[in-house]
Formats: C-alpha cells, structure tokens, sequence
C-alpha cells in the first residue's frame, strides 16, 4: 500500500512536471538587424541577409540543407530552409533531375503547394523580365516541368552537379496568387506590393508588419504543417551594433543578429565566451563560411587580357613580373606571420586556411597543412627566384638579378597592395604584411580605397595584389569561374588573377559533371584541386574568422549549427 | 508683409538650384554606385548588372541625369499612340534607340522634383516621398521635443546666468555649457544608454516603442520614456548653445538705460529680469532658430542611428552608405527647404520681438 502510494505520488510529481515542461512554448523571438529594412521579402528577388532572414521561415524551398554538413537532405527538418523533397533521382545522362514533393505543405490561405509553384517562379526567372539576381541557374538549367502536383522534372542543358545546389538557390511563390497580379508580364514582379507585405506564404510564420527603420516581424503559422510553438518572430532594426549589443545584455532582446547573421563582433568575443560560461546567456561559435586572401596578379598588369579568345583558345597574358614567378608567392606565403595577422586583424578569431574555401565547407580538405611563417626559406626561395640582398642592408628592397624569370635584372622588390578602405579587419591585417614583408626586404605600397575604385582595378585586372573576402561561399566547393580562364574575362570575371592550370581545369570540369554527383567522389576531386591551389598560391590564403550567434537564455530548445541559427524555429520557446 | 516674403521667396529661387546642383555634383563625382557593389556576389551575371544600371541611369552624362531628376523624364522621350512604346524623342538631348538594340526605349515616367517627383529609391523600390514621408514624423517629434526642451532649459539658464554674473551658479552653468558643447552627442548617447538602460535598468536603450508583431507604436504620451534620452541628448548642445547667446545678450541688456530706469522706478527684480531685460535678450535666440533647423537635420543623422530612431537621420545615413542616390537627393532638398525656411522665420521672429524693426 505504501509503496503504491510512493509510486503514485511519484507519477504525480512527474505528470506536473512534464505539464510545466510542456506549458514551455510561445513567447515572441526578438532578434536584432544591423544591415537596414529588407529591401524586398520576394524569395526570387532577395539579396540581403535580413531579407534572406525573413525568406528562409516564410516560403518554401526545393529540399532541405543538412544543418550539420550543408550538404542537399532528402526528406528531413529544417524549420530555416522549410524544404519541400522528399526524394531525388538523377538520370544516368546526368542531364533530368526528377524531384519527389511532400503534400502535405499548403499555402496559408489553404491551397496546397505543390510542383507547379516552382515551375512557375522559375519561369519568372528565366523570362530574365525581373531584377531577380539568382540568373546563375539559368547556365546549367534548360528547362522546369511539373509532371504533377507533387512530381517536378529539371531538365538540364548540360551535365552539372552544381545544378542541385543552384536548384535550391531562391524561395518558391506561390503561383495561384501571384500569377493574376503579373497579367502575363514578369517585369511586374519588382514592382508587386506583395515584395514589401508578403500575405500567401508558406512557412513556419506568417509575415507580421514592416515599420521603416524600426523592425520586422512574423506571426505564427497556425495552419503549418507540424505544431509552431513561438508566438512570432521580431527582427528590430538597430543600426548601431554597439547599441545592439547593450539591448540584448540588457535583457530587451533575445539575440544579437537574426536568423541569417551571427554578429557578435571578434572584439567581444571573448567576453561573451566568459559570460555564456558563467550562465548569462547562451552562444555557439563556428566557423565563417567565408575568408580573406590576398590575390596576386599573375599575369601582365600592363596589358590586361581574357584568358581565352573568341574561339576558345589560351591567350598568351604575359607574366606579371614578380608574381608570374610560382617561387615568389611561395615564399610570400612563408613570410608572414599567420598568427600576427590573425592576431591583428581578428582579435584572434579566426582560423588560417589552407587554400580555396573554409572549414565550413564540405569540399574543403582540412588535412593540409597551411604554409608556416618561415623567413628563411621565403628568403632562399627568393634568392633561388633571382631576388637578393644586394648591399646587406634589411632596410632597403631586395633587388632582382639576371636569373628572375620576368622582372627585369636591378628591379627593386616593391609592390602595391590594395584593400577597401573603412574595412578594419584587412587595413590592420595590411599593415601587419607591410610589417613582416619590410624585414624581409620587400617594400610594400599598402593603400585603402573605396570600394567602386578597387573593384574597377580588381575587375580590370590592373593591380600587382589585392586583399578582399568572400563571404556567404555557396554550398557547393565548385569555383571553376574563379580559378580557370572561363572566368578569366577583362572587367567581370571572378578569375581577376588570371590563374591557369590544365590539371585543375580538368579536375574542376570532372567534378561538375560527374555521372551520379556522389559527393565524396567529388570531394576527392576538390581536394586534389585545393592541394594544387595550396602550392601554387594564386590567393594568397589568409584566414577564415570564427562566427558566433549569442542567444538569451530566455530562449529554450536552440538547436543552432553553422550558417543555420534556428534548424528547429518550431520547436523554440521563449520565456517572457 | 507679404510683399516680403514673395520677395524673399523669390531670393530663394537661385539659392535653391545652386543647391540642387552642388549636391548632385558632389554626388555624381563619389567613387562607386549602388550597382558597383553588385560586382562580387557570384551570383549576378554582367549583363544583370548592365540592365540594373541602365534601368537606374547611371550610365547616362551628368548633365541627363541632373535634368532628369530636375525636371523629369517624360519629355525625352514620349509615347503618343498610347501603346506603351516611346514614338517621339526630345533629339537634342535623347534618342529613340539609346542603346542601339534596335528597339525604342521606354517613355519617360518620371516628373522630376520641380513636380514633386524625387523618383524611387534604388533599394527600398519605392518612391522617394513616401520613404521620407513615412519617417518624417518620427524626425519632426524627436526635432521638436528637442528644441522645446533645448528652448525651455536654455533661455532660463541663460537670463539666470546673466543677472547672478559671477556668482556659483553663473560659474557652474557655463563651465556645463562648455561641456555640453564640446562633448560629441554619439559618445553622450553610449554613455546614457549604458548608465541608464544597461546599469540602471529604468529606462529603454533604443527604439520608438515597445517591439510588437503588428508593428503599432501606441500614442506619444505612452511611449515618453523611449524618447527621454535621444531627446535630452539631442537637446544638450543646443541647451548649451541658447544659454551662451542669452546670457551675452541678457548682459548687453541689463547695462540698457531702460533696465536702469525701471529698477529706479522699482520695479521687482523678476518683473525687471524676465519682462524687460528677457524679451530684448531673446533677439539672438530668432537668428538663431534658424541655423538650428539646419542642426536638428544633421543632428538627426547621429542621435537617431544611435538611439535607433526611426527618423529620416536614418534614411540619411543608410541611403549614404549604400549610394542611394534619389534618396540622398530627396534628403537634401528637404533639408535645404528647412533651412530656407528656417531662416525666413528667423526674420519673423524678429519683428515679433523687437516691435522697432520693421519689414516691407
């Protein structure tokens, strides 16, 4: 009896406790946004990660990205991407994906969504009638057929395993309700009231309200799919960060950034990492899926041309007179300091990267070694390169002899470095190079500009280095634009060095069209690519910095992993 | 009366061009344009880039893309037979075919700012009024709240400075004035923010009202603590700026044979201080009302990206950084209609004022 009553009290207890846990759902998230309003809240038209912030839990896209690998998922949860397959296939061609939809997904007004609505959004991209900068699709892509509701066929107009990624590469609209509002014109499009006051969409949340300058917000979804626990979602507008910063450790706020930025700056990061410690509130560091690098041109400045001519065929491009020479930049590698600049640039947050791409990526090869800083051996390399100490004094510039392959004997070793003015990692990660480069007796003109001019001189291929980022890097590893002469073009290719190398063209075209697209087959391919990349150091390959999202501890069951801050909005709760 | 301010309207005709054209000068000649940043995101392709800057115009000379957005659009090129296609163009300055496709552009759709068409905002896409307009009250009741209260601490402080000269409180007020002036109001606002919201915890860090799913901020009344610190900010320099000049002034009265004649007559010290010596005192504060409009635009662009103001501060702010350049525009002639104003009603005041200066 009396152990009945100690079993029943204990089921007692443990009902009122479950109760209370479940009673743990609603409260409204309030997130903070430094980048401005969203221009637009169109998933075809979006460019800005605030816009991107509101996209991701309003409309639905092709499939889910895997939080934890940022590779396609077949099936599976991801409250951020909102996917619709659940399943692929890819014919033995390689040139027909055919997709497999959920039907159990409606639009808030009750109509389902269904394969049609992605066929229809892509021919508003392909009619090339919108502002819509997502076109890149357009180069692998022939054609978007919806067998049935649930059933969607991509014909492609050649064999690439980068179509699947830009396949995911904008939001689906809903067609019932956009398409009367177009009358037949896609250039309509940038013009729909529905850009700034989204009303059908598809998500965990409905959209709220856009007040200028001050916030955005979300509702929940009651006619979701799957129960949503929060109440909403507010991104206030605050354009200071530092202020941003006070509202969130003041406790008026939940989180520092939205959904798609992190935004605790590498200056603070440390303190935060104390704090979140100490049980003040909750982070989750990672690491950025972008880097710094410096780019060398390789070929001549003076005479800026295309890596290929109109039939296709390599153009002699000259040698740019220092960097032209493999030797020179492998030594540029070793005589710097990593952890100064890293140290310097990003208080310390950040990891140095081996070649093309960050840890965060899955084609990245992390069991390379990263150059070392070893003044010695940049400094017999260079001799071997035909650059010497002519008078014994460190303080003046090396000078080339008869034996460097294209600066001319009696050169002094001087070079300018470029980078955007106003950006305050790379003017202090400049300097430290300036710094190291001068010991070693190479004179750096390190300059800032504004960042019209550097892309002028970037794009125009009328530079000797450039220091820039890239950010937001795409899922896929493919750079075939950025380090093989298709992209080699005068005034807009990504391949602004002029970098070429027959082995990682080939590589870079079997890893796109390989039958099947199996991602660790093409994994091999990119890591033979980066070894390549890592020796012949087109990029000089800097740093990737560490990213950290900082949420209070008032917001319960945060599943975050890198570049997805809320894998699981439904099943947050927030304390009030 | 009226004759003046025809007059002076008038007179501020060629001021206002010249504005118009310094400012959009000084804006063509900044380095880069909104398209520019397009150029490192892979993902936009030349010729995306190439239709944005032909749809914006950027392409075009200075002196096109001046008159466009002076006088509009709409008589380049135009459409007679109503079927949506430019038949006719204004040839010394636009051709059917500028792009030499083939094909006839569009006509025109833009009226320019002398019709009350600033354009539309390259990257809110929307038209410039209705961005200004839509943030123009939250500008206007921080403004106003600040040179209320700028108004009401400062002239007081101003004739009490003068009339105790010497004395503690004359000392301390302007070793304060000197403070509040020389201190920049970015650095005064993080101070506040952290003493009085983060340590504190009496008053909000920033924003209009409380953050809300339906984006609706409750009347001023219920949302005075939001606008306490931007506008004490705010208002310090100008507290500072109106006790320095009162008290000048206030001194220069004071030694007046009238003030003397009516402390002889024996009239109260109030009576004498803040009837007589006050009014005549205040003659300095209307010249400079006027400049003071011109300070509460560009203070604006401070308090409010500090405080998170939703005003047209921030629209200056964000649409300088990302070369908005319709929005800049539209801020600009705002601005310089304010001053202009501004100034218009500093000479006003002044026969307000002083009754022995007179206008025709």
């Amino acid at each position: 009896m009396y152990r009945t009553l100690r079993v029943l009290l204990l089921v007692v207890v443990v009902s009122l406790f479950a109760l209370s846990a479940s009673a743990q759902t609603g409260g409204i998230l309030i997130g903070t946004n430094f980048g401005g309003d969203p221009t637009t809240i169109n998933p075809l038209l979006t460019n800005n990660t605030v816009d991107l912030a509101l996209v991701e839990f309003l409309f639905p896209s092709i499939y889910n990205i895997d939080p934890e690998t940022r590779a396609p998922m077949k099936g599976g949860r991801n409250d951020q991407d909102n996917g619709l397959a659940l399943d692929w296939s890819l014919s033995d061609d390689g040139l027909v994906y055919t997709f497999t939809l959920r039907d159990d997904v409606a639009w808030n007004d009750g109509t389902p969504v269904t394969a049609y609505d992605y066929e229809f959004t892509f021919a508003a991209l392909a009619s090339g009638e919108t502002s819509s900068p997502r076109g890149s699709v357009l180069q692998s892509v022939e054609s978007v057929e919806a067998v049935d509701d649930t059933t969607l066929v991509v014909n492609l107009k050649l064999a690439s395993c980068r179509a699947l990624d830009e396949l995911d590469d904008f939001g689906i609209l809903p067609k019932h309700h956009i398409e009367p509002l177009l009358a037949g014109d896609f250039a309509e499009m940038d013009n729909l009231e529905f850009n700034k006051h989204p009303d059908v969409t598809s998500g965990v949340f409905n959209f709220g309200a856009l007040v200028a300058d001050e916030q955005t917000s979300m509702v929940r979804n009651e006619n979701h799919w799957m129960p949503v626990s929060p109440d909403g979602y507010i991104i206030r507008n605050v354009p200071d960060q530092l202020v941003g910063i006070e509202q969130f450790l003041a406790g008026e706020v939940n989180s520092v950034g939205t959904a798609g930025s992190a935004s605790v700056p590498a200056v603070r990061m440390q303190e935060f990492r104390d704090r979140a410690e100490a049980g003040e509130f909750q982070v989750y560091e990672y690491v950025d899926d972008g880097l710094t690098f410096v780019g060398f041109n390789l070929a001549d400045r003076g005479n800026p041309l295309n890596g290929l001519d109109e039939d296709g065929n390599p153009v002699d491009q000259g040698k740019h007179h220092f960097f032209g020479d493999v030797r020179v930049r492998q030594a540029l590698a070793q005589a710097v300091n990593y952890v100064d600049i890293i140290e310097g640039a990003a208080e310390g947050e950040g990891v140095q990267v081996n070649s093309f791409g960050t840890p965060a990526l899955w084609g990245y090869d992390a069991s390379i070694e990263p150059w070392e800083y070893n003044p010695e051996a940049a400094l017999a390399l260079l001799a071997e390169a035909g650059f010497v100490d002519h008078d014994d004094d460190p303080g003046t510039p090396l000078v080339a002899t008869e034996d460097a392959l294209y600066a001319e004997a009696g050169t002094e070793f001087a070079f300018e470095l470029l980078t955007n003015s106003g950006n305050l990692v790379r003017e202090a990660a400049g300097t430290v190079i300036q710094d190291q480069l001068g010991q070693i007796g190479i004179a750096v003109d390190f300059q800032t500009i504004e960042f019209g001019p550097l892309v002028t001189f970037l794009l125009g291929q009328d530079f000797d280095a450039i220091m820039i980022g890239f950010t937001n890097l795409a899922q896929d590893t493919d750079a075939r634009n950025v380090f093989t002469p298709v992209g080699d073009t005068v005034g807009g290719g990504f391949n602004f060095v002029s970098y070429r190398n027959d082995r990682v063209t080939e590589l870079y075209d079997q890893a796109l069209s390989l039958p099947g697209c199996d991602l660790s087959e093409r994994q091999a391919l990119y890591h033979e690519i980066s070894q390549i990349l890592h020796d012949e150091v087109p990029w000089w390959w800097l740093f990737a910095p560490f990213s950290m999202y900082a949420e209070s501890n008032d917001v319960q069951n945060w599943m975050p992993y890198a570049e997805t801050r809320y894998a699981n909005m439904a099943n947050i709760a927030i304390s009030p | 009366m009226i004759k003046y301010i025809i007059r002076r309207l008038i007179q501020a005709i060629p001021t206002f061009f010249g504005i118009t054209l310094l400012s959009y000068l000084l804006l063509w000649l900044a380095p880069g344009s909104v398209v520019e940043r397009l150029y490192l995101a892979p993902n936009i392709k030349a010729e995306t880039r190439a239709r944005l800057a032909a749809q914006l115009g950027i392409n075009d000379p200075f002196h096109i893309q001046y008159l466009r957005w002076l006088a509009g659009d709409d008589w380049l090129r135009w459409d007679t037979d109503g079927d949506g296609i430019a038949d006719q163009a204004f040839r010394p300055l636009a051709k059917l075919d500028e792009d030499g496709d083939g094909l006839p552009e569009p006509p025109g759709d833009n009226y320019g700012i002398l019709r009350g068409d600033f354009g539309r905002s390259f990257v809110k896409k929307q038209p410039v009024m209705e961005v200004l307009l839509t943030n123009l009250p939250a500008t206007l009741e921080l403004g106003i709240a600040a040179v209320v209260t700028s108004l009401a601490i400062g002239i007081p402080v101003g004739v009490l400075s003068a009339v105790t000269q010497g004395r503690r409180f004359d000392k301390v007020s302007r070793v304060m004035a000197v403070i509040f002036d020389a201190v920049p109001n970015f650095w005064l606002g993080y101070i506040f923010i952290f003493v009085f919201c983060r340590v504190f915890d009496i008053l909000p860090c920033g924003g209009r009202c409380v953050p809300n799913l339906y984006g609706v901020c409750p009347p001023l009344l219920e949302r005075l603590n939001y606008m306490l610190l931007p506008t004490v900010v705010f208002a310090a320099g100008f507290v500072a700026l109106f006790s320095r000049y009162v008290r000048a002034s206030t001194l220069e009265v004071l030694s007046q044979d009238y003030i003397r004649t009516a402390r002889a007559k024996g009239l109260a010290p109030q009576v004498v201080n803040f009837r007589h010596a006050m009014r005549n005192a205040m003659i300095p504060v209307a010249t400079l009302l006027g400049p003071i409009i011109t300070n509460v635009w560009a203070g604006a662009i401070v308090i409010e990206s500090v405080f998170a103001w939703p005003g047209i501060g921030r629209i200056a702010f964000t649409s300088a950084i990302q070369q908005d350049y319709p929005v800049v525009m539209g801020i600009v002639i705002f601005a310089s209609i304010g001053t202009i104003l501004g100034f218009l009603l500093s000479d006003f005041l002044y026969v307000l004022i002083d009754p022995r200066i007179r206008i025709d």
